[in-house]
């Protein structure tokens, strides 16, 4: 069972989807209506966003939510374990 | 967050989006400008406990003018500095703020409320030890330290918010 911060953290992906889609971080943060550094500390697992913000996130990168958030950490690309 | 709605509003937003200076990028380049920020509110108190002392006289009067003109100047600039490094989080209102802001802004106020509660306690203490049954109270001294705690409970927020930041999101990360 996770413990101390780790109970609330929620993994994400959202430097990869950004990346793997040429958004920046102020394009996206704009989408979102949010501050661009709201969208760093997403990605650095420094803030874990609203349920409202975790779908908007998701319907921004056309994906399920859970392909965009995790509360365990996601396998690394290669990896063969899921 | 929304759009500006007034001229005022896009001022603001526009002062605090202004580059941030490298030296706050790091958690100890921003506590040092709390500190800087508590030594400023620290000339209002000195300012103080010189009226409780020693007014109606030349001496408080002008130590007061020099301290609370020196606690303006110096603190309304390192005030100045923190919006910009807090992204305006405790000065903006709601509607400019993301939610994370938003939540950092209750944050940051809830525990200034608990300090004020701590620091009317204190300076209850000290007025009550100050205090002396044979001299009558200068009503100056209460005036400047009604000042000092209005000062303080004013930029409280702001120090908190300041101190709890995390290390901001580098520009060139962008893609």
């Amino acid at each position: 069972m996770p413990t101390g911060r780790d109970r609330e953290l929620v993994h994400n992906r959202i430097a990869v989807l950004r990346a793997e889609r040429g958004v920046s971080r102020r394009e996206l943060a704009t989408a979102l209506g949010v501050h661009y550094q709201t969208v760093g500390y997403l990605e650095r697992g420094e803030y874990s966003p609203s349920l409202h913000l975790a779908l908007q996130i998701a319907e921004y990168f056309q994906v399920p939510v859970e392909v965009v958030f995790s509360l365990r950490p996601f396998p690394l690309i290669g990896s063969t374990t899921s | 967050m929304t759009t500006p709605r007034t001229k005022r509003e896009e001022r603001m937003l526009t002062a605090v989006q202004a580059e941030v200076p490298g030296r706050y990028a790091t958690r100890r380049g921003r506590r040092n400008l709390v500190r800087a920020g508590i030594a400023c509110l620290a000339l209002f108190y000195v300012s103080a406990v010189v009226c409780w002392a020693l007014a109606p006289s030349d001496t408080a009067m002008y130590v007061t003018f020099a301290c609370d003109g020196l606690g303006l100047l110096a603190g309304g600039f390192v005030l100045g500095r923190m919006v910009v490094v807090t992204r305006g989080t405790t000065r903006l209102p709601d509607h400019l703020l993301d939610e994370r802001q938003a939540a950092e802004k209750l944050r940051a106020h809830s525990t200034a409320h608990r300090l004020t509660v701590l620091l009317l306690f204190v300076a209850l203490f000290g007025i009550e030890l100050g205090m002396r049954s044979d001299v009558r109270s200068p009503s100056a001294a209460v005036v400047v330290t009604f000042g000092a705690l209005l000062v303080t409970v004013a930029s409280l927020p702001l120090l908190v918010s300041t101190w709890r930041m995390p290390d901001p999101v580098p520009d060139e990360d962008d893609a």
